[in-house]
């Protein structure tokens, strides 16, 4: 591509180094800002900066949140005893997009997989065991981590970690078909296998 | 039974189409013209990949980007049309009778093929390694369910020994997280155990009788499959290893430890055996698998013998004709570099039918 101006090719290189744009498309996209009045472009980057600044985890599940509580955390609705572990946003987002679950959730960040260098220490693993360390009341426990070999280990992990507290251990029932990512399952298997979840064996001799 | 194989773009063999029928085919041709390619293409079709193991990239013809083999089969009284499509930098698919298989796998135990080749010789003289490979490869092809297994056990002792690795301190080691692989590896470990365990007793009688049969008595062969998982259960064998796993930082016990040991009168075989002997373990070990697979799946292999006269004595591959001719294969492809040779082998009942390779160009032979 050729550019007479290097301020364009500049805001092509920068659209393009975005996940899924390629070369043409970012050309496209900063064409379309050069035709829009100068407010809009304004506004448009005003919202991206402010979305990095002000958006953080939240201090107890680690979803996505405006503060140091999300808003559902902060919910007086939800139901304080029922926590659903996942292992990113995306899942909290797929789940919530059925409706029909009211419990908290605690967000992993990942699953353990020693081979990629992701380790029970690089999880959010502390804070859902002093949650429930610290809860009145011992929670219930959903296990939704995809259902493959490192979520399985993961599951039987944070089983083994959350052994003294004797909570309640479930996993949600396999309508999701195996290796595929709970995020894309579609909303009704989704609410069907929380709502049909299972309880989880974790006794094991080693 | 082959009836009709095309290749296109496969190693050196020219592309064409050949029609076989029953009986055994004598395939002549000086050393690299292509007629263990040949052999390969059958096998390819038949198992999704190369005898040899060259990795994919290599099986296509030097300058081009894909190869096609494409095969008719009447299994029982059914006619199965196979196409297999490989594009290294893509991937490989195999159809049957014009849909694709969405996993390879599925076609594993649909046609069951044996090949015997110089190279099989690691079987005997190479590390435990090479019979375990031939232990997956043989179960696999009547057993999915080991093959599920074996893939969960690899990559849980990926990860296993991945954690073992990544600390250089014992002590920051995480028991836990060791433990939790331990109970995943069982189930996967157990059905690997009690699925080579049978197998092998399948196997050694085959084995001991065949070998008998192609040596002239000679001398008595065994096999015998060791695994330390028959010294206790998993759990505990798990944890009598956990410290030496841990100073060595990889995985001690278990299946992919396990070792199918070869003897020549109760003596392991790896230390004295002579290269006819060793290549009459060979022989006897594929034919048996042949049996086996024959007893599981009720289908008769095509039998492959690449340079069949590779390190045996005349008097041996008399009686490994006779034999064969006795075991019921409807199909048998032999190569070997002397006409004369292939000859000698026309003597049996099995009606014969003459190839020569030049070149990778296969001509049906009829001066013979
Ligand atoms: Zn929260």
């Amino acid at each position: 591509m050729n550019f007479s101006s290097k301020h364009l090719e500049n805001a092509v290189a920068s659209f393009s180094s975005l996940p899924g744009v390629g070369r043409k498309s970012a050309l496209r996209l900063a064409l379309h800002l050069l035709q829009q009045p100068q407010e809009y472009t304004q506004e448009f980057v005003e919202t991206l900066a402010t979305m990095r600044l002000e958006v953080q985890e939240c201090d107890t599940c680690f979803n996505l949140s405006d503060s140091n509580t999300c808003t559902i955390c902060a919910n007086p609705q939800r139901k304080r005893n029922l926590i659903c572990v996942v292992e990113n946003v995306r899942q909290v987002m797929a789940i919530e997009e059925t409706g029909h679950y009211h419990g908290l959730y605690h967000v992993l960040g990942g699953v353990i997989s020693p081979i990629d260098g992701i380790g029970p220490q690089n999880l959010n693993l502390e804070g859902l065991i002093s949650r429930v360390e610290q809860a009145q009341e011992t929670p219930e426990i959903i296990l939704a981590i995809s259902p493959t070999i490192e979520g399985e280990t993961t599951n039987l992990y944070i089983s083994k970690q959350l052994e003294p507290y004797k909570p309640v251990i479930s996993t949600i029932a396999r309508g999701v078909s195996f290796g595929n990512d709970l995020e894309y399952a579609d909303e009704l298997t989704l609410s069907r296998s929380i709502s049909a979840r299972l309880p989880y064996a974790t006794q094991h001799n080693y | 039974m082959l009836q009709e194989l095309s290749v296109v773009h496969f190693r050196n063999l020219e592309d064409a189409t050949f029609s076989f029928g029953e009986g055994i085919h004598l395939i002549g041709g000086a050393n690299g013209m292509g007629k263990t390619n040949l052999l390969d293409a059958i096998y390819y079709l038949c198992l999704t990949r190369s005898h040899f193991r060259y990795g994919d990239a290599a099986t296509v013809k030097h300058g081009e980007k894909w190869l096609r083999i494409a095969g008719r089969f009447s299994v029982g009284q059914k006619t199965e049309r196979i196409a297999l499509k490989l594009q290294p930098r893509k991937g490989k698919t195999v159809e049957r009778n014009g849909s694709p298989y969405t996993s390879l796998a599925d076609h594993i135990g649909l046609l069951t093929a044996v090949m015997i080749s110089p190279a099989d010789i690691e079987l005997a003289i190479g590390g435990p390694e090479e019979r375990r490979r031939f232990l997956d490869q043989t179960i696999s092809q009547y057993d999915h369910a080991y093959l599920e297994a074996l893939m969960s056990y690899n990559r849980l002792l990926k990860l296993r020994n991945a954690l073992l690795k990544s600390t250089e301190h014992p002590l920051e080691l995480d028991l836990t997280l060791l433990g939790t692989y331990d109970a995943q590896l069982e189930q996967p470990a157990k059905y690997i155990y009690e699925a080579r365990k049978a197998f092998v007793v399948d196997l050694k009688v085959d084995f001991e009788v065949l070998y008998k049969a192609i040596s002239g008595d000679r001398e008595v062969a065994g096999v015998e499959y060791r695994s330390k998982m028959s010294e206790r259960p998993y759990n505990e064998l798990m944890l009598r290893y956990r410290d030496q796993d841990v100073v060595l930082r990889r995985t001690n016990a278990g299946p992919h430890r396990d070792e199918l040991e070869l003897l020549i009168d109760t003596q392991n075989l790896r230390r004295y055996a002579s290269q006819g002997q060793l290549k009459t373990v060979v022989l006897a070990l594929r034919l048996a698998q042949a049996r086996v697979l024959k007893a599981h799946n009720d289908k008769v292999p095509i039998l492959l013998l690449d340079d069949l006269f590779d390190r045996l004595d005349p008097s041996r591959v008399q009686h490994l004709i006779s034999l064969i001719a006795d075991e019921g294969y409807a199909q048998i492809f032999v190569t070997d570099t002397h006409p004369q040779r292939l000859k000698s082998l026309e003597v049996h009942d099995l009606k014969a039918s003459h190839y020569l390779v030049e070149n990778g160009k296969v001509q049906e032979d009829l001066d013979i």
